[in-house]
């Protein structure tokens, strides 16, 4: 038996309108100015243009992060590991950076973006191995393998790739030939914008209109049905969980362009983001952009009212855990008896 | 007891909002204590629909209902129903995590306590009516279906309804435990129960029923004793005309003599599974051009050997052979050497509930429909439309599958396995779900496929299916295969008893 059931079509929005509305009323509650800091909720990232283009990438970036987990569903699968692949994704193109500091430009992106892919899909491919060939669940072993990411990658920042100069527990600054030109200056806007663009239309059009795209949803609408009508469900399993971790990974290379260096934690939290925008937008690629600029504003609101008003910094945390909690609340709630 | 009213239904409309069907149009119906009323019409003609709403699951737009203890405005309330009345459906919808027990008190408040009485309950209940043999504890998802059907006639015993609605139920009540269903029916009679039994198996209302009701498109045709009726004009009420049956068109071959080579052969297989579900040197040829029929019950091996041809379980010994080669392991092997196959388990392997008519129509036809695997979309809209009108499916092709009724699901999975020039069909109930006229649509069609050359084999839960349709016919029991022999030639008792698994000299244990 499955341990949950692994669907999630239905769009839930309202989760993430209830989690404004907590939010904004903690606000209300606890600050002393309670009409500025809500305004600086609402409004805060759209006041400046450096507001509005730090909101735009940080929507693409975790635009890449749901539909690496919406693929997975739809597939019938789930990625929990969206936090390892981010980071093998974000340190791989790093170490890229770090050991060949001097090749052109024209190479040096591309080459970062594709050693971020390759270990971010690798990772991703072996839970749907593990699956296929011993019934491993990936929900247990994707997670466990990201859970494990997290050391590796200390070690890696703390030692092996670690800047001499810096007291940080970071990797060297990227080259400049290895930065992603800022779009919209003063704000951190690249080209990653066009990275989601790409990665949202193409999945749309995959699931929609492709035979593959067709035996993905197949296999998760009834693996068993999917099976018997011929369709190779053990090579989506291994496909799915590759695509969705190559997509992670590109997240976390969009995460290291942003910071222009790697730290201790560049791509926390992208792959529980992930997930909750997937759930947000019912893993509909078509709706994932608007998931994720949603829930980008909601946490970019909450950061720009604890900036302006010395609001306590857990608050971030709090409406995260609100939008998970009513995400997955309506996800296990018993539909109205439907007959 | 007998002749009181134990309920009526009064005016009763519902239209189905999401397909704009009228289910019910003004249907009054009422229920004597003590006797066994059957609700027959084709697929779609609204007795299931009034069988929800005399168990109070659903809401109708009008209509009342009168219990002997109670009056309803159906369409304000439908609660309370649920202490009065029990429905059994025609799929089990129990939670497959819960226990047998857990699922059988679920949603109810007279519920006692605690777990050791209400274990009792049930297990006092299974004594009553003498349907032993089952642990209160075991897990559904554990459960084979005959089994379940029993399991949930106690749940629905257990708290004492005055009214039992059996939606469909004899497809799970097999043959050799047919008996068993008659003897239960007419015990619920005798304790004065009233029983609304919706079928549309006419033998079961000649033999057991009191009264029978035919409904078509909604409307209640008419409503009699069953001594004041006959098989033909029941037909004729329910279809609206008299319907024309061709003869069988059995083939007949002589003796062990075949012309050509077997398609499939299986030599001496053998599985190990738990209790009687096993195969033990299980050996047969399947010929092209004719309909090999397996019957039994399905934990007797039917399942199992199911599950070995369409490669779902691997034989311990033995092995099996498709056009002089061993048959591919897997499941897209098998598809791709020509298995066409309708699996016992529509809704969990032969469709996806959860998906559109024509995802399930189109999936063994993707590599026509695309073109550098991009569909082609009006190509698959014409494609999808011209076979949902030959085979008769109502529903639209983009709606989601478990919106459909059990018989047009099957003729979903129907039009998809028996088509072209499959070399070697598999077929498991095909009459599955199906009204009379359907289902003799669906045995011309195979007979077609055979004479065309297909080699068919025919798995069959139902005794008489199996002797109709088989050119040739076997009983299966305890896992061992009978003799094979002309299916004209068997003795129906004989075969009864054999699937039984009772001792007859020829052939059994």
């Amino acid at each position: 038996m499955m341990p949950l059931k692994r669907k999630s079509y239905s769009v839930s929005f309202t989760a993430l309108a209830a989690a404004f509305l907590l939010a904004l009323l903690t606000i209300a509650i606890l600050s002393g100015n309670p009409w500025k800091a809500m305004g600086y909720m609402l409004a805060g990232p759209f006041l400046s243009p450096m507001a509005l283009g730090n909101l735009l990438e940080s929507t693409a970036r975790l635009t890449l992060a749901g539909i690496a987990a919406s693929l997975a569903f739809r597939a019938g699968l789930f990625n929990l590991g969206g936090e390892g692949q981010a980071l093998a994704g974000g340190l791989a193109a790093a170490a890229v950076a770090l050991y060949f500091p001097e090749i052109p430009r024209v190479l040096a992106l591309p080459a970062a973006l594709a050693a971020g892919l390759l270990a971010g899909s690798l990772i991703g491919a072996f839970s749907g191995f593990l699956r296929v060939m011993w019934g491993v669940d990936e929900l247990i072993s994707s997670f466990l393998i990201a859970a494990s990411m997290g050391p590796v990658g200390h070690v890696l920042l703390n030692n092996v790739m670690k800047d001499p100069e810096s007291y940080l527990i970071a990797a060297p600054p990227l080259t400049d030939n290895y930065r992603l030109a800022a779009l919209w200056p003063p704000s951190r806007l690249t080209a990653v914008l066009l990275w989601a663009l790409i990665v949202t239309v193409g999945s749309f059009l995959f699931l929609k209109f492709t035979r593959r795209g067709y035996e993905w949803r197949l296999r998760g609408a009834n693996e068993r049905f999917a099976r018997y009508g011929g369709i190779k469900t053990g090579s989506i399993a291994i496909a799915s969980l590759s695509v969705s971790g190559a997509l992670y990974a590109a997240a976390g290379t969009a995460a290291l362009m942003d910071g222009g260096q790697a730290v201790q934690g560049f791509t926390a939290g992208l792959g529980w983001d992930g997930l909750a925008i997937a759930l947000i937008a019912g893993s509909r690629p078509e709706l994932i952009p608007l998931a994720a600029i949603s829930y980008s504003w909601l946490l970019q609101g909450t950061r720009a009212a604890m900036m302006h008003t010395g609001f306590p910094f857990a608050l971030s945390g709090m409406v995260q855990a609100t939008v998970f909690l009513f995400v997955t609340a309506r996800r296990f709630s018993l539909k109205r008896g439907r007959i | 007891m007998r002749n009181k009213t134990a309920a009526s239904l009064r005016d009763v409309n519902h239209l189905w909002p999401s397909s704009g069907v009228t289910a019910c149009r003004d249907v009054s119906l009422d229920l004597q204590s003590g006797s066994l009323h059957a609700l027959v019409g084709e697929n779609g003609a609204g007795k299931t629909t009034l069988g929800l709403i005399l168990a109070g699951v659903l809401k109708p737009d009008s209509g009342l209902l009168k219990l002997s203890s109670i009056e309803v405005n159906l369409k304000e309330n439908s609660k309370g129903l649920i202490q009065n009345t029990a429905l059994i459906r025609q799929r089990n919808i129990w939670p497959a995590v819960l226990s047998v027990r857990e699922a059988s008190v679920l949603g109810r408040s007279d519920v006692p306590r605690k777990i050791k009485d209400q274990i009792s309950l049930f297990n006092q209940t299974a004594r009553d009516w003498d349907l032993t043999g089952i642990n209160p504890e075991t897990r559904v998802s554990r459960m084979d279906t005959a089994s379940l059907q029993r399991a949930e006639m106690i749940a629905a015993l257990m708290f004492n309804p005055e009214v039992l609605i059996l939606d469909e139920p004899s497809s799970a009540w097999e043959e050799g435990r047919g008996s068993e269903f008659s003897r239960l029916m007419k015990q619920l009679k005798d304790s004065g129960r009233a029983v609304l039994l919706i079928t549309h198996r006419l033998e079961d209302v000649f033999s057991i029923a009191d009264r029978v009701t035919v409904m078509r498109h909604g409307s209640v045709i008419s409503s009699r004793d069953v001594g004041n009726t006959d098989y033909a004009t029941v037909t004729q009420e329910m279809f609206g005309e008299q319907p024309v049956y061709p003869p069988s068109g059995k083939k007949q071959y002589p003796g062990s003599g075949f012309p050509g080579k077997a398609r499939l052969e299986a030599l001496g297989l053998g599985v190990k599974d738990s209790g009687r579900n096993a195969l033990e040197e299980l050996s047969f040829q399947l010929f092209p051009g004719e309909i090999l029929g397996i019957t039994g019950l399905r934990e007797e091996g039917l399942s199992l050997l199911e599950d070995v041809i369409s490669g779902n379980r691997r034989v311990d010994k033995g092995s099996l052979i498709l056009d002089s080669k061993p048959v591919p392991s897997s499941a897209s092997g098998l598809r791709k050497a020509g298995l066409h196959y309708v699996p016992s388990d529509k809704t969990g392997r032969g469709s996806s509930l959860k998906s559109t008519v024509t995802e399930n129509m189109m999936v063994l036809e993707t590599h026509n429909l695309s073109h550098r695997g991009w569909f082609h979309q009006g190509k698959i809209k014409k494609w999808v439309e011209e076979r949902r009108i030959e085979v008769g499916i109502s529903g639209s092709p983009e709606q989601k599958l478990e919106e459909l009724s059990g018989g047009n699901i099957q003729k979903v999975i129907i039009q998809r396995e028996l088509r072209g020039n499959a070399p070697l069909l598999v077929v498991a109930d095909p009459a599955w779900g199906l009204d009379e006229r359907s289902r003799r649509q669906i045995h011309i069609k195979i007979r077609e496929l055979r004479d065309s050359g297909t080699a068919i084999l025919l798995l069959a839960s139902d005794l008489d299916e199996a002797l109709e349709l088989s050119d040739r016919m076997a009983v299966l029991s305890g896992g061992r295969l009978s003799e094979i022999k002309s299916a004209d030639s068997w003795d129906r008792n004989k075969a009864a008893q054999l699937i039984a698994g009772m001792k007859t000299g020829g052939g059994s244990k």
